[in-house]
């Protein structure tokens, strides 16, 4: 598990912390969806996860491990992947499987078991004979994928992404949570930061950081039923859920689940 | 007086150029007071379409014309401002004002300073806070709205803007919109996205583009009327619309389809009080 | 399949030559070069320019491509062919002659001579690159410079920064494209004024263009730190290059081959 615990956190010289006693947690094979508006301390928390930053108050541990301890950071962070929102900017090789390999090859890993790792990984995301590519030449989606693929061929129990769908268009988009729920399913536990309520509708658990404070915890489904909530919230839910929501208060008897158009219209002409 | 493409195709000789692809046979107006919404998936020639009306490209065949003379040539210069994608990439100068004057500067308005202050204002900023600040410490949707600025300063009467919403957040896009409704008081604005949900309930017109080639050509209600050569596009009508439809097709008679969820409900609210 | 961009840009083809290990191949080069430069005459030229095709022909990169680099040349090769082959006022037998300037049969030999040396050149150590990725090529120079790490001479980290310079010119190169598009349409002139308008110019370019460049650095930095990048020590690699037989094999055929064609023809 990676345990957040009363984490609090100031950057040098800022009037208030970015994070200011914070407890979350997240579980192999389950996801933590982390939302909130812009300087409201999410990535702060994304970087605290790895040991990228240590906190200034509080403790964060990965499996038992404190990322503060200089002599465990980097067994923490072969444990923990880590990708960025502009997929460009965290490819280093000039070939699809080099940066593939880039993270073991860190790792000290042998070399014909690196071979195995770095094809394992891009068929994970979906990008299998794309060994020998150029990244520069990809899609901002594949270059997204490659980047999942350079922290799951560390063979990590956790990966942390940082708003990895902001810069994508649809069908980029899409891919990228296709493979994050692979992902899952393979027992990996992820925490995503997003703007988007939409990309984390099947979250295990939802957090909303308002000023570096927990501002609100709970499921998904809970705060798409609630727009109103979730607009106090800085949180944006998908139009159909307000459209749904805004049935609902003019009388319209949509389940909490319907967010379907079919759903919704259906409940509409049955009432 | 309009900024019209008549029978515009486009063709790369030798190298493809980085996010530009060819197109074929495309006609599109673009009037003053219009929003015109351009869209496709990637690849489908949304980009090279923007570059030839902008005139930084020449069609291969047909022509671009704007209010009768080429974009790219002398006379029309200033004809046509451009907003490209992440557009906050590409400050440079000290100050914000000092930014957003490059443009009418290098086209000699005699009123540069002043096209500035007032494109501040039309984006939502305030030049005596904003003007003098760099452009490197704004927040994203400040940078974004800032940049946008840079092109309405040109005072051109065509405006064109590529994914000018992307990547902000709703307040980001809401503030975009209001400055977009503001500008085409005075130009034709012309968007190009790939979600174009934000700009359907505004827009005079929409083009869907597939391979280059035109899809769908009409006003948003003629597109919801038959959407089926838009999803033939691979593209899909925003879930609040497609409700609307489906209520429709099922025999409920609805005043008018849109985007925005609250005005979508109130539609449906009274289509079903009406049918009750 | 793609073709490069660049001149000199890595084609991605399997062939033996691609196959061959990287510090074999810079040692041909060596070689190669050494032996270019001592033959006399166009007999033993004409052994390397059959080399060459062989390697070409074998390497499976198209020879329009690897030919392309010689377009930048053109103006020196004409040069080289002239200035070798025309003469002024002749007193010897020449070919033509126009006026006072007559073209030497001697002297055109040589000119073609110097000219096949320079494309043969060109052509040839084009070769490394168009075979060889950069990564492969910074990973040869680390062995080769690690006998430098006994004085401290960092070689891991140097290769590092030279395969993240390579990876990141073409990207470099399209923003730069992109930014210069955009401040063209905001009417940016790049081709009008003296020089110094020129330079200034280019500020609405060269600003933007650093801004995202360091940008960039510090995504990168934080992307190499989670993957776990400490220097270069205890690093393995996806492709270590072992000299097999077969390289030492085309090693040491080529310098004894290239040196003694050089030598005796």
């Amino acid at each position: 598990m990676i345990v957040f615990e009363h984490v609090g956190f100031a950057y040098p010289g800022a009037a208030a912390p970015a994070l200011d006693d914070v407890s979350v947690s997240v579980s192999p094979g389950q996801v933590l969806a982390l939302l909130g508006p812009n300087g409201s301390g999410k990535s702060t928390l994304a970087r605290l996860g790895n040991g990228l930053l240590v906190p200034s108050a509080g403790v964060v541990r990965v499996d038992g491990m404190d990322t503060a301890d200089e002599d465990t950071v980097w067994d923490v962070r072969s444990r923990v992947g880590f990708i960025q929102q502009n997929p460009e900017n965290q490819i280093v090789g000039t070939l699809a499987e080099e940066d593939v390999a880039f993270g073991p090859e860190n790792l000290g890993v042998p070399s014909d078991e690196l071979r195995v790792r770095v094809d394992d990984a891009l068929a994970a995301v979906g990008l299998s004979g794309f060994q020998r590519r150029e990244p520069h030449l990809l899609s901002e989606g594949q270059k997204q994928r490659l980047a999942i693929a350079g922290a799951l061929a560390m063979r990590p129990s956790y990966l942390i992404a940082d708003e990895p769908t902001a810069m994508l268009d649809p069908v980029g988009r899409r891919d990228v949570l296709g493979a994050l729920r692979d992902l899952r399913r393979r027992g990996v536990g992820i925490l995503h930061v997003t703007h988007h309520l939409a990309d984390v509708v099947d979250a295990d658990e939802v957090v909303v950081l308002r000023n570096g404070r927990i501002a609100y915890q709970g499921t998904p489904k809970a705060l798409m039923a609630d727009p109103g909530h979730a607009r106090t919230l800085a949180v944006e839910v998908p139009p159909e859920a307000e459209l749904a929501d805004a049935l609902r208060r003019g009388g319209v008897p949509v389940p909490a689940g319907a967010s379907t158009p079919e759903a919704i219209a259906e409940s509409v002409w049955h009432s | 007086m309009a900024l019209v493409a008549r029978d515009v195709s486009y063709t790369y000789a030798g190298g493809r150029s980085f996010g530009v692809e060819a197109l074929r046979s495309v006609d599109l107006s673009l009037k003053r007071e219009d929003l015109v919404v351009v869209t496709g998936t990637t690849g489908s020639g949304k980009s090279t379409l923007l570059r030839l009306l902008a005139g930084l490209l020449a069609p291969s065949q047909g022509t671009v014309a704007v209010d009768g003379m080429d974009p790219s040539a002398r006379e029309a210069r200033g004809s046509v401002a451009i907003v490209f994608q992440d557009p906050e990439t590409q400050f440079f100068a000290e100050t914000l004002h000092a930014d957003v004057m490059f443009g009418p500067r290098n086209l000699g308005l005699d009123y540069a300073s002043e096209e500035a202050d007032r494109a501040l204002r039309t984006v939502g900023l305030d030049p005596d806070i904003y003007g003098g600040r760099s452009p490197f410490t704004l927040s994203g949707g400040e940078a974004r709205r800032g940049a946008i600025a840079g092109a309405l300063a040109m005072a051109a009467p065509y405006l064109l803007l590529d994914e000018p919403t992307s990547g902000l957040d709703a307040d980001g896009r809401r503030s975009i919109r209001e400055a977009l409704a503001a500008e085409r008081r005075r130009s034709g604005v012309l968007v190009v996205t790939h979600d174009p949900m934000e700009f359907l309930d505004e827009a005079t017109a929409v083009v869907a583009l597939d391979s280059g080639a035109v899809a769908f050509s009409g006003t948003p209600q003629e597109l919801y009327a038959d959407p089926a050569p838009y999803t033939r596009a691979g593209l899909e009508l925003p879930p609040v619309v497609r409700t609307q439809l489906l209520v429709r097709d099922a025999g409920m008679r609805l005043e008018h389809v849109v985007c925005d969820p609250a005005r979508a409900a109130e539609s449906l609210l009274t289509a079903r009080g009406a049918s009750s | 399949m793609r073709v490069p961009t660049t001149f000199g840009q890595y084609v991605p083809v399997d062939s033996p030559v691609h196959s061959l290990d990287p510090r074999a191949k810079m040692g041909v080069i060596v070689a190669f070069t050494l032996g270019l430069f001592l033959v006399d005459g166009l007999a033993g030229m004409s052994v390397f320019a059959a080399a060459v095709g062989v390697v070409l022909l074998v390497s499976r990169v198209p020879p329009r491509i690897a030919f392309r680099g010689l377009r930048a040349l053109g103006l020196i090769l004409v040069f080289t062919l002239l200035a070798h082959a025309l003469r002024w006022e002749p007193a010897t037998v020449s070919l033509v002659r126009v006026g006072p300037v007559g073209v030497d049969a001697d002297g055109l030999l040589r000119g073609v001579f110097f000219a096949v040396r320079i494309v043969l050149l060109v052509v040839g150590t084009s070769l490394l690159t168009l075979t060889t990725t950069p990564v492969q090529l910074t990973d040869a120079l680390e062995t080769l410079m690690r006998p430098l790490g006994r004085i401290g001479f960092p070689a891991g980290e140097v290769a590092m920064m030279l395969t993240i310079a390579l990876r990141f010119i073409p990207t470099t190169a399209q923003e730069a494209e992109k930014i210069i598009v955009a401040q063209t349409a905001r009417g940016a002139r790049f081709d009008e004024g003296g020089l110094v308008a020129r330079v200034r110019a280019y500020v609405p370019v060269l600003v933007p263009l650093f801004v995202n460049l360091f940008r960039r650095a510090e995504d990168l930095a934080v992307a190499m730190d989670a993957r776990c990048y400490r220097g270069g020590r205890g690093r393995t690699r996806l492709h270590i290059s072992v000299m097999r037989a077969r390289d030492w094999a085309v090693l040491l055929l080529s310098w004894a081959g290239f040196v003694t064609v050089g030598i005796l023809v």
